[in-house]
């Protein structure tokens, strides 16, 4: 079921993408300066990490994923098939599973490069792993999730991308009012362990250590599970009435 | 196995108007004018839409709102699906079977249909008639007791159409198969049953050979122009003017009479508006 969602996926795109932020990666971190990954690399540098890489990502994936979340496309499909409520419900939420994991494995693989330049036996990996991996996993996927939403109900792909582009924005300048809503759950953190401000104002940020707060990522699976259950239900309605 | 009782549907104005056919194993002709309401019959009885009155049965049981039975047991090809132009045959077919949660082995029919060189290739590249055989192997394959076939032959050329022909006729047994269509000939060759709507209601249900019994007088003649003949069905021009063939009253003594043919008997009874 996965792989038929993802047929539309072009992969000349995806490795042209995956070059771009390796580029860009190697660029910022590739060796040499103060923001090199290695012993010394501080949260200052993940966080330009994040602020490049997964605002990058999700700009160029969000149109590239809409062959696979086409909720178009779908209909056509649980038409054809004559397809329930519920049946349409677990296709629909496969689809975005599909292209989530597509999302996912590129910041997999951009956390790996991170994590191994570093030194997996480094003192701060634990941080460098919330803020490269799980931050942009939870928050790429609640921002996603909530373009597909708009995109469902507006009927119009514009109101996926306009979403995200609206949430990437205003998470990487803080505007977010709470944790809850933060894009990554990684800029609120960041900015709680004091590395957000000194570097604007020039001066150099403390070493911080970053970790996962356990209301804070109760609040995100909660979130998660509810955007996916809206979601089901949009993809129940929008199939052939029974 | 499926029964309709007085069935109306109404949108914008009525489709279908005090419908009722018990239709039951083998296979049944659905004929008519564009618009007659063919192809909302058939999203009626595929379970893809829901009268407005009247009742609908399955296999005797009354079928209250839900639909999901009616699903279950039928298959509809729609006259013209649109497919994912970057999805392959062999892909969607397997897909639109695993969501249907039903096994089959399509390489036979892919074989059948004569899509094996191309069942790998995107759909988008396929011409019409392609496209049309890969909806007839996802539908034969899903198997179903019940199969609606709207316009199946659309697109296809004369050994397509006698392909489908033949597998309609081999994979009939046990089921009910509903198609509609425009090509008089595919009904004389196929169906046991023919159902004519007119304006969205039945104006004829019965046997080929019932339907040929309605046609009216035809003639045929050589005439100077088609001025005071009553429905011509064909014409050609001659050295000496027109050899026009007609249904209806003699219209000119030098007319003969002609053998009328289904298509007569269609024209004469859908040919009241």
């Amino acid at each position: 079921m996965f792989a038929f969602h993802l047929r539309g996926m072009h992969p000349g795109w995806l490795v042209f993408t995956g070059a771009v932020l390796g580029l860009a990666l190697w660029i910022g971190f590739g060796g040499g300066g103060a923001t090199e990954i290695g012993a010394d690399f501080g949260t200052w540098g993940l966080a330009r990490l994040y602020a490049v890489c997964v605002p990058v990502l999700l700009f160029v994936l969000t149109p590239l994923l809409e062959r696979v979340w086409g909720v178009t496309g779908l209909r056509r499909t649980w038409r054809l098939a004559q397809l329930g409520g519920g049946r349409a419900a677990v296709d629909g939420l496969a689809g975005f599973l599909a292209g989530y994991a597509v999302y996912a494995a590129v910041v997999l693989v951009l956390a790996g490069y991170a994590l191994v330049r570093m030194g997996l036996d480094a003192p701060s990996v634990g941080t460098v792993a919330v803020v490269t991996a799980a931050g942009p996993l939870a928050g790429g996927f609640l921002v996603l999730a909530s373009g597909q939403l708009a995109a469902m109900w507006l009927s119009t792909p514009a109101a996926r991308f306009a979403v995200v582009v609206l949430l990437v924005v205003l998470d990487a300048t803080n505007q977010l009012p709470a944790a809850a809503l933060s894009v990554s759950g990684t800029s609120l953190l960041a900015e709680g362990a004091g590395v957000w401000g000194p570097p604007l104002v020039g001066a150099e940020p403390p070493a911080a250590v970053v970790s996962v707060d356990g209301a804070f990522a109760a609040t995100r699976v909660a979130l998660g599970t509810a955007l996916l259950a809206v979601m089901a239900v949009g993809c129940a309605r929008r199939a052939p009435r029974e | 196995m499926i029964e309709l009782r007085e069935l109306d549907k109404i949108y914008s104005r009525p489709a279908l108007s005090k419908v009722s056919l018990g239709l039951h194993e083998g296979v049944v002709a659905l004929l008519g004018r564009n618009g007659a309401g063919k192809s909302t019959l058939l999203s009626i009885l595929a379970g893809l839409a829901v009268q407005t009155g009247g009742g609908l049965a399955l296999n005797g049981r009354e079928l209250g709102r839900s639909r999901r039975a009616l699903r279950e047991a039928a298959t509809l090809l729609p006259q013209d699906p649109r497919f994912d132009p970057a999805v392959s045959a062999r892909t969607l077919i397997r897909h639109l079977l695993r969501l249907r949660r039903r096994k089959a082995a399509i390489e036979e029919l892919l074989e059948v249909f004569g899509l094996t060189s191309v069942a790998d290739a995107p759909l988008g590249t396929l011409s019409g008639g392609t496209r049309q055989r890969v909806g007839l192997v996802y539908a034969f394959a899903a198997d179903t007791p019940v199969l609606l076939l709207d316009e199946p032959t659309q697109g296809l050329d004369p050994w397509e159409r006698l392909r489908f022909a033949d597998h309609l006729a081999t994979s009939a047994g046990g089921k009910l198969i509903v198609y509609s269509t425009h090509v008089i000939s595919d009904v004389e060759a196929l169906a046991d049953r023919v159902v004519v709507l007119d304006d969205g209601r039945v104006v004829h249900d019965g046997s080929p050979a019932e339907l040929l019994k309605r046609a009216p007088a035809v003639w045929t003649a050589e005439v100077p122009d088609l001025s005071g003949l009553p429905l011509v069905t064909s014409v050609r021009r001659t050295a000496d003017g027109l050899r026009a063939r007609w249904t209806g009253d003699r219209a000119t003594p030098r007319a003969e009479p002609a053998e009328p043919s289904l298509t007569d008997a269609y024209l004469a009874i859908t040919g009241g508006r």
